[in-house]
């Protein structure tokens, strides 16, 4: 007997506590590893072990065996393990690995068991325990990137389940503990009961926080922002860069910690056409920027973009935002870059493959951007086009560094530093301006770079010069004939932060001398802004110009991130001065040019806006627009105006899906485009013609050729419904669980009712005096047992005497002997018998009226158990 | 005086609303949060909104989860506190009339009735007694059904009670604890009960009582020792009584178990005086001298059993007076008996007036020696000494099994202070004494 108790007390400890504990530990054991890096380990393992030496132990201290003892045994022997594995004949290095996989298992095997332990034992363990698993979990739950207020309630939830589940159980178990006998099904009842209980207040809490939610979500939001930019990993590496508008710093450190795995990275970005040649049809490719870095912080030693500095030359719009073939425009930019002479206009085209497409990328100084439709033939490959037109300085150019064997460009760059070197200084250029991009720390390293830079730089007397001997410093060589600077992705010891802080950049200067562009480009930025020249470190996308085929196309690739830096020059703006020594691997990379796409026509008519109308017969629709581009005019309206087109040859396109006229529905929002002749042939809008009269001349039911459903207004519910979709489901499983009770519980309260109005109907329906007593019968004794005068085991005479006829004072007995006749004889009834059987009925219900008010006769009418029991009475007798 | 305040302060402690498990979740949690907070919160930390998060989440669903339980139990209690007078109790313990039991681990059914359980929660009962001590808890356990789903019916618990002792219950202390224990709230409600509890069965040496020490060795006994259609010569089947004797002829009559009674030897020999002196002048009243007396009484009680096995019809007395009872069974009444007695310091040789009529003495070895010389020189009894020091003897001080094995009742006591205990050594040396004076005598009874 004792034995059994104490089995059941083992068995329901395992069920009830040790299982649903391991059940929670195991994700947290997957954070663990993956936190720190055991990556030989998987989780599964770790949990076995974890598992295993939690059951032996709880088993083992269920008995009464002293903790102290035998976890003295345990330790002694793993240690003795431990030790003598040096002894086994393994290489050198493995017994090191294994032994190091020894120490990580037996930790966990010690912890596992201390656990088994604590639950066997010690009372209030599981508190303690609980409590710790929640709060590990709330933090490993914050770093999986998670931003959704009630997503994160749901994957907290487990934890907090259990924190309570562990409570109670335990307490449930100990008290059972004392028991004499165990209920196995009430203990799980008991347990079910709590665990729906729990859930429901959990949810209800969900259900009441949801405002408060929103407000989270907020902050959420902002933290993901956040997070956005100083994390980086995955594909979310390109938004990363991008996100540097919402906050105001980006660090280096992110960025070149990106390189590495960037460089593994072989898929192309985008694609660039740059209507930028010199004589000859040369091309001279330009640097794509990104952002500057224009801002070194001391304490932090990062360089860090400054939002809140002197007006920036950078145009950051984001190509998504932008209708079709409409263009953005910020002129600012161009007063920014303080460029004035060599000015030179240039269209590219960015053909967007694996980048974000929300990231903008261009040649400097970009100022506009049009979104353009890609091209049919194209689409699988590019998911998204636009044009830029920017102003470059026609002596900026990507070939600095390079050896380059073409003369043009040899002649080209001799030509540029001639006219660079009429800059002798920087008189004229506001203080504050020159303050402002040549500041720089003193003291220490920042002192040294300051000295060898006046060293180098001693015969110079030109800022170009004073590049240029920094320059040839990078690519001298040393006593022995050999490069004094190589390039290398991993220039120092294995612990390389990639952070090119002060004592990394003295080590590159001044004893590796090895490194990567940010390397050289902090480097360089320090030596120049030392020799008071105005300089800033940008962050993009290096331009290789690998083939001839396809003169002026560039590809780029993910590898190809860079960072160089720009020296600004009075009257010419802002130059790139790459000063990376021959970083020949990027350059001859054999990532190969593709097939460049093909332009698109140029549209005649564009129209943003909402469909008002649709005829799917004749495949006409009215377009309630906003925005316009009539022959290269974009035109933004004040007032919507409708448009009447013809889609009888229009192919329908919903982001990168084409589908076909039936999708469309009235009120999408659609940005349509013509290539109508009509339009085509029309004149150009002149100067002094309002945007109205040139609305006016445009052709009646103008001929579209592409009808493309605006992106944002069909992601929207599929984003939200993606977000919604883990609470959803969870709330939608919760409705229908409570609306499959409440279907169940009104149709078991409603069973007696409806069996009653069956019963007697029968009893109304007969007309002959036997059948009524037939049906009489059941009838009496459901309505007495509802009343809570069941038959039992009594027999129906007796029952009929004793029990109904005492209580009612009616005559049910006469009734039952009729009714025995009538079921065992074969006698007719007597008139007598038959009056007794037409009349019975109408008495008794006065009598069962008046003993049963109506209040009484309902409620004990919903009493489930009485019918449950008829019922079963029933079938006994 | 000590176990008296520790009894009252068990009984106070069930009136402390917090139990302690709710103290240490939540004194743990303020130590987790505050960890976290130093931590992990802050306005540059990156986990600070989803702590927010967090926080709300788990404050709320843990007020409304604790609240609840709070909330339902306070509820039964309040109902309790109010309708008290309606309640009522009843306490029976292990054996079938519900007034006796065995000592040791005693089964105890608690009825309740008109008393809301808490939900999924627990209701708790401890008895009082009339000296304070408190034990418990029986855990009431059942509903009673019906309508009345949610009331309380009865529970069943074991408790450890050792005495073997009369038993005044003064009352009971119903607890009412939510599911997560976390509150308790206590009612204290007075309700009277006495009960008994017999001595254990122990192994006790074969008694051989001469038959010329009956009492009425010199009346012959008159009647006819075997009546036409009577079980005279039988007795019930009883655990312990030979198999071989049972008479399967009735069995197959009328499904009774029943043995035939060994032939009495002596045809003389009937009723048996048997007389136990309590004296105890050796150890203080403490846990080691009740837990002797214990001993001792058990080891009376068996004797006894085994003389009547034997045929032999025991009439107890002992050395203090006991109030009538109403017990026919002869068992019972030997326990009732037992169970009123207590140590006595009173002198044994006060005694002797009631030991001459007596056929059989029982002393404990707590009485001295010299007094015990006397007795023995009498020579008009037999005597059996108990050494009740063994009760402490045979648990071996040095268990070897304790070192890797924890005990396994919480009734063993310190042995290692009573090995050192002045009074040990006094008992050991007066046993010493008795042992040498028995071997030295011409000794006419056993040393058990």
């Amino acid at each position: 007997m004792n034995v059994k108790r104490k089995s059941n007390n083992l068995l329901l400890g395992l069920i009830l506590l040790v299982l649903p504990t391991l059940v929670v530990t195991y994700p947290l054991l997957e954070y663990v590893s993956e936190h720190y890096s055991l990556l030989f380990l998987d989780t599964t393992l770790l949990t076995v072990i974890f598992g295993g030496a939690m059951v032996v132990a709880y088993n083992l201290h269920s008995t009464r065996l002293r903790f102290i003892v035998v976890f003295a045994v345990l330790l002694g022997s793993l240690y003795l393990v431990y030790k003598s594995i040096v002894f086994f004949p393994f290489e050198e290095f493995d017994s090191y690995y294994i032994a190091n996989r020894f120490r990580i298992n037996a930790t966990l095997f010690v912890a596992g068991w201390f656990s088994g332990f604590g639950i066997a034992r010690w009372r209030y363990f599981l508190v303690f325990y609980s409590l710790i698993v929640l709060a590990i979990s709330a933090i490993a739950i914050s770093a999986i990137g998670v931003y959704d207020a009630n997503q994160l309630a749901w994957l907290i939830a487990p934890p907090v389940f259990y924190t309570f589940y562990a409570l109670f159980a335990k307490e449930l178990l100990s008290n059972v503990k004392n028991q004499s006998k165990v209920d196995f099904g009430k203990i799980f009842i008991r347990v079910a009961i709590f665990c729906s209980i729990v859930f429901l207040l959990f949810w209800s809490t969900t259900q009441l926080l949801q405002s408060k939610f929103t407000e989270l979500d907020q902050a959420l939001q902002s933290q993901k922002d956040g997070d956005g930019e100083n994390g980086g990993g995955g594909e979310s590496d390109e938004d990363n860069m991008m996100d540097r508008n919402s906050e105001n710093q980006f660090r280096l450190k992110d960025y070149t910690e990106l390189r590495p795995r960037l460089r593994q990275s072989e898929e192309l970005l985008f694609t660039a056409y740059m209507d930028n040649f010199l004589e000859n049809d040369i091309p001279n490719p330009q640097y794509i920027t990104l952002y500057h870095l224009n801002q070194y912080d001391e304490e932090l030693e990062r360089f860090e973009v400054d939002p809140e500095g002197l007006a920036d030359d950078l145009f950051i719009p984001n190509p998504t935002q932008i209708p079709n073939y409409y263009v953005q425009i910020d002129l600012d930019v161009l007063e920014n870059d303080k460029m004035e002479e060599y000015i030179k206009p240039v269209q590219s085209t960015i053909y967007v493959n694996q980048l974000d497409p929300e990231v903008f990328v261009a040649p400097s100084t970009a100022y506009s951007c049009q979104p353009i439709s890609v091209e049919a033939a194209f689409r699988d490959q590019y998911r998204f086009a636009y044009n830029v037109q920017s102003e470059v300085s026609s002596l900026n150019s990507a070939y600095f560094v390079y050896n380059t064997r073409e003369p043009q460009l040899k002649a080209f760059q001799e030509e540029r530093f001639r006219i660079l070197r009429k800059v002798k200084d920087y008189e004229g250029v506001p203080e504050e301006y020159l303050d402002y991009y040549t500041k720089m720390p003193t003291g220490g390293v920042y002192d040294k770079i300051s000295d060898l830079a006046f060293d180098l730089t001693k015969d110079a007397q030109t800022p170009i010069d004073k590049i240029l001997a920094l320059r040839d410093y990078f690519l001298s060589k040393d006593e022995n004939g050999e490069p004094r600077f190589v390039y290398t992705l991993t220039p120092g010891s294995p612990t390389d932060p990639n952070i090119p802080d002060a004592s990394l950049l003295n080590n590159f200067l001044f004893t590796t001398q090895k490194g990567y562009c940010t390397y050289f480009a902090a480097s360089t930025l320090f030596m120049l802004r030392s020799q008071g020249i105005p300089t800033r470190m940008a962050v993009g996308f290096l331009t290789v110009n690998r083939s001839h085929n396809n003169p002026g196309w560039y590809w780029f690739y993910a590898d190809q991130a860079h960072a160089w830096t720009q020296v600004y020059f009075p009257e010419y703006g802002w130059l790139d001065f790459d000063l990376t020594i021959s970083n020949e691997d990027a350059a001859e990379t054999s990532q190969p040019d593709r097939t460049p796409p093909l332009p698109p026509v140029e549209p005649q008519f564009v129209a943003k806006g909402v469909i008002q109308e649709l005829d799917t017969a004749t495949r006409g629709l009215t377009l309630d627009a906003d925005l316009l581009v009539i022959k290269k005019t974009s035109i933004a309206l004040e007032q919507p105006q409708l448009f009447e087109l013809d889609g009888s040859s229009a192919k329908v396109i919903a982001e990168y899906d084409t589908l076909s006229f039936k999708d469309l529905s009235i009120g999408d929002t659609a940005v349509v485009t013509s290539f109508d002749l009509r339009i085509q042939q029309m004149q150009e809008k002149k100067p002094s013609e309002s945007v109205e009269q040139l609305i006016a001349r445009l052709p009646e039911n103008i001929l579209v050729q592409e009808i493309m459903i605006s992106p944002e207004e069909e992601e929207d519910p599929l984003e939200e419904e993606e977000q919604l979709s883990v609470q959803e489901v969870v709330n939608q499983w919760i409705g229908y669980t409570i609306l499959l009770f409440a279907v169940v519980i009104v149709t078991v309260l409603l069973a007696p009712f409806v069996h009653y109005s069956i019963i007697k109907s029968r009893v109304k329906n007969k007309s002959r005096a036997d059948e009524k007593a037939v049906a009489l019968y059941p009838l009496v004794q459901f309505l007495m047992n509802q009343m809570g005068y069941g038959r039992g085991t009594m027999t129906p005479a007796a029952y009929a005497e004793q029990i109904v006829d005492s209580k009612l004072g009616t005559n049910f007995g006469q009734l039952m002997d009729i009714y025995l006749k009538i079921k065992y004889s074969r006698e007719e009834l007597t008139q007598d018998e038959e009056n007794t059987v037409n009349e019975f009925y109408p008495s008794f219900k006065t009598r069962f009226r008046s003993s049963f008010p109506p209040g009484k006769r309902f409620l004990n009418f919903l009493k489930v158990n009485r019918w449950f029991y008829y019922l079963i009475n029933l079938n006994i007798s | 005086m000590k176990a008296r305040l520790f009894s009252s302060i068990q009984f106070y402690r069930q009136f402390i609303p917090l139990k302690r498990n709710g103290l240490i979740f939540i004194l743990f949690s303020l130590l987790l949060s505050l960890f976290l907070r130093n931590e992990y919160y802050g306005e540059s930390s990156q986990f600070t909104p989803f702590l927010d998060v967090f926080t709300w989440l788990v404050g709320i669903s843990a007020a409304f989860i604790i609240g609840l339980g709070l909330l339902y139990t306070l509820f039964c209690w309040l109902y309790l506190a109010i309708k008290s007078k309606n309640v009522a109790i009843d306490l029976s313990i292990g054996l079938e009339d519900g007034q006796k039991g065995v000592a040791g681990v005693v089964p105890m059914k608690l009825s309740v009735s008109r008393v809301i359980m808490p939900i999924l929660g627990y209701l708790k009962t401890w008895i009082i007694f009339e000296d304070g001590h408190l034990v418990g808890p029986v855990m009431i356990n059942k509903f009673s059904g019906g309508w009345r789903d949610l009331l309380a019916k009865e529970g069943l618990a074991e408790i450890q009670l050792e005495k073997r002792a009369q038993y005044e219950v003064k009352g009971y202390v119903f607890s009412f604890e939510d599911y997560l224990q976390f509150f308790r709230f206590s009612f204290f409600k007075k309700a009277k009960k006495t009960f008994y509890l017999y001595s254990q069965k122990r192994q006790v040496p074969p008694v051989d009582i001469p038959p010329s020490k009956a009492q009425e060795e010199l009346e012959k006994v008159t009647t006819s020792k075997r009546v036409e259609g009577d079980f005279l010569n039988y007795k019930d089947f009883e655990s312990g009584d030979d198999v071989r004797r049972i008479v399967w002829k009735i069995f197959a009559k009328n499904k009774e178990l029943v043995v035939r009674i060994p032939e009495v030897i002596n045809p003389y020999a009937s009723h048996l005086h048997f007389f136990a002196s309590f004296q105890n002048t050796m150890v203080g009243p403490s846990g080691y001298s009740d837990g002797m007396l214990n001993y001792y009484k058990d080891i009376i009680y068996n004797t006894c059993i085994q003389i009547e096995k034997s045929g032999r019809k025991v009439e107890f007395s002992m050395d203090q007076v006991v109030g009538d009872s109403l017990i026919v069974d002869r068992k019972d009444q030997l326990a009732y008996y037992l169970s009123c007695a207590e140590w006595k310091t009173a002198s044994l040789i006060e005694q002797f007036p009631t030991i001459s009529t007596s056929s059989v003495v029982c002393v404990s070895s707590m009485v001295p020696a010299d007094e015990l010389e006397e007795l023995i020189n009498k020579r008009s009894a037999i005597i059996f000494i108990v050494r009740v020091s063994q009760y402490l003897d045979e648990q071996n001080l040095f268990n070897w099994a304790n070192v890797i094995l924890r005990k396994e009742k919480q009734t063993e006591i310190g042995k290692l202070r009573w090995l050192l205990s002045p009074q040990r050594r006094k008992l050991k040396k007066n046993e010493k004494r008795i042992t040498q004076l028995v071997e030295g005598v011409d000794f006419q009874g056993q040393l058990i």
